[in-house]
């Protein structure tokens, strides 16, 4: 009698007890879901962020490329000059051809500032003025002005001898910004070569 | 087959899998910060592209005069912007234009006879939301007749700034030279200009 009740009462329980497991499953879930979702989307605007802050840090990158171009060459560093470039780099200014490949373009520099052919005096120093820098991912483009200083014979004092525009293709190789291309041009004077 | 798992058995599975689910989520969690730090650096990172943005639309802004490019730089005043200089003033981006027109002329860019060079530097940049201000130095380079590059005038702009539609733009742009000095408020017959909180 008593068994026969037990198992009259246990026969219930056992179809119930799939519908609730089923049941706290389904809502564990939901509730997951409900949770996950806004951690999901502060993930990715987290990310979003990171990407963000990571341009800002890359144009730093770039602006303290343009400035080592102009110490290495000024210090004439060409082994340093020519790390600035990437292998497949290609360098030209005015209506001269593109020099490419970093040798090449560090062959050029030494060339042109031993034979000096604007004959200019020493002591000499670069400067850049006005970057824009447009980050995408690993590449980036960029304009900047740059000038030359020298002594003034006239005035014992100093000038800017050269006035020009630098266009630029710079790519992340290794986790290192370099000039893909640097084209130099509308300068004063016209010639830069 | 389930009905041969004992019940207790069947909610310890269910509460297994909640937390092999939980535990995918933890590291998310342990990564996030508070929802409070997380928008401080959200606005510091949107502060520091808005330097970036407002120093690169001033720049454009010489760079455009210097190609002589005056649809483009007309399109870097908002709707109400206004410009003000050597050459009298003008609201709106047609105005401008024409303004540019008027005084420049219509003549192409020439990159072989360059004539000069508006370098720009020292920005000093104020935000205020979707506001700013700023002032920054110019020398204007230009060409001499000896075919050399030659410091033609020194001044500065003092600037009002607005996002409009995401794009920071010129609100108010006053073009003040002061070597040789010429304020072109006074020459308008306006009262002198407040003195500037800063550089």
């Amino acid at each position: 009698m008593s068994a026969s009740v037990e198992r009259r009462s246990a026969a219930p329980r056992h179809r119930l007890a799939p519908i609730v497991a089923g049941a706290a499953i389904a809502s564990g879930i939901v509730v997951l879901s409900l949770v996950a979702r806004p951690l999901l989307a502060r993930t990715q605007a987290h990310d979003t962020v990171l990407e963000r802050l990571q341009r800002l840090e890359d144009r730093e990158q770039i602006l303290d490329l343009f400035t080592a171009y102009g110490a290495t060459l000024d210090r004439g560093d060409f082994a340093a000059f020519e790390a600035l470039f990437a292998e497949d780099a290609e360098y030209g200014g005015g209506a001269g051809p593109l020099v490419h490949g970093r040798a090449a373009i560090r062959a050029s520099l030494e060339s042109i500032i031993a034979r000096n052919p604007a004959n200019l005096p020493k002591p000499d120093f670069h400067l850049y003025f006005n970057p824009t820098i447009e980050v995408t991912g690993d590449r980036a483009t960029a304009r900047s002005l740059g000038a030359y200083v020298v002594p003034d014979a006239g005035t014992k004092g100093a000038r800017l001898a050269i006035f020009v525009t630098y266009e630029d293709v710079l790519v992340r190789r290794d986790g290192r910004w370099l000039f893909l291309r640097r084209a130099i041009h509308g300068g004063i004077p016209a010639t830069i070569r | 087959m389930l009905r041969s798992i004992p019940l207790a058995s069947r909610i310890g599975i269910a509460a297994a899998a909640a937390c092999v689910l939980l535990a995918e989520g933890a590291p998310a969690l342990a990564r996030q910060p508070t929802e409070a730090e997380f928008r401080a650096l959200q606005a510091q990172v949107r502060e520091l592209e808005d330097r970036e943005e407002i120093r690169a639309l001033i720049i454009e802004y010489g760079h455009l005069l210097d190609t002589r490019d005056f649809v483009g730089f007309s399109k870097l005043f908002a709707t109400n912007g206004e410009w003000i200089g050597g050459f009298g003033r003008a609201k709106g981006p047609k105005a401008i234009l024409a303004l540019m027109y008027q005084y420049m002329g219509k003549g192409p860019f020439d990159a072989r006879n360059v004539k000069g060079f508006h370098l720009l530097t020292n920005f000093y940049i104020h935000l205020d939301g979707d506001r700013a201000t700023a002032r920054t130095k110019l020398v204007f380079m230009s060409r001499n007749k000896d075919n050399r590059p030659t410091p033609a005038m020194g001044g500065h702009y003092d600037d009002e700034l607005i996002r409009e539609n995401g794009q920071w733009k010129f609100l108010r742009r006053v073009v003040m030279m002061d070597i040789p000095f010429q304020d072109p408020r006074e020459i308008k017959g306006e009262p002198p200009p407040a003195p500037v909180d800063g550089p």
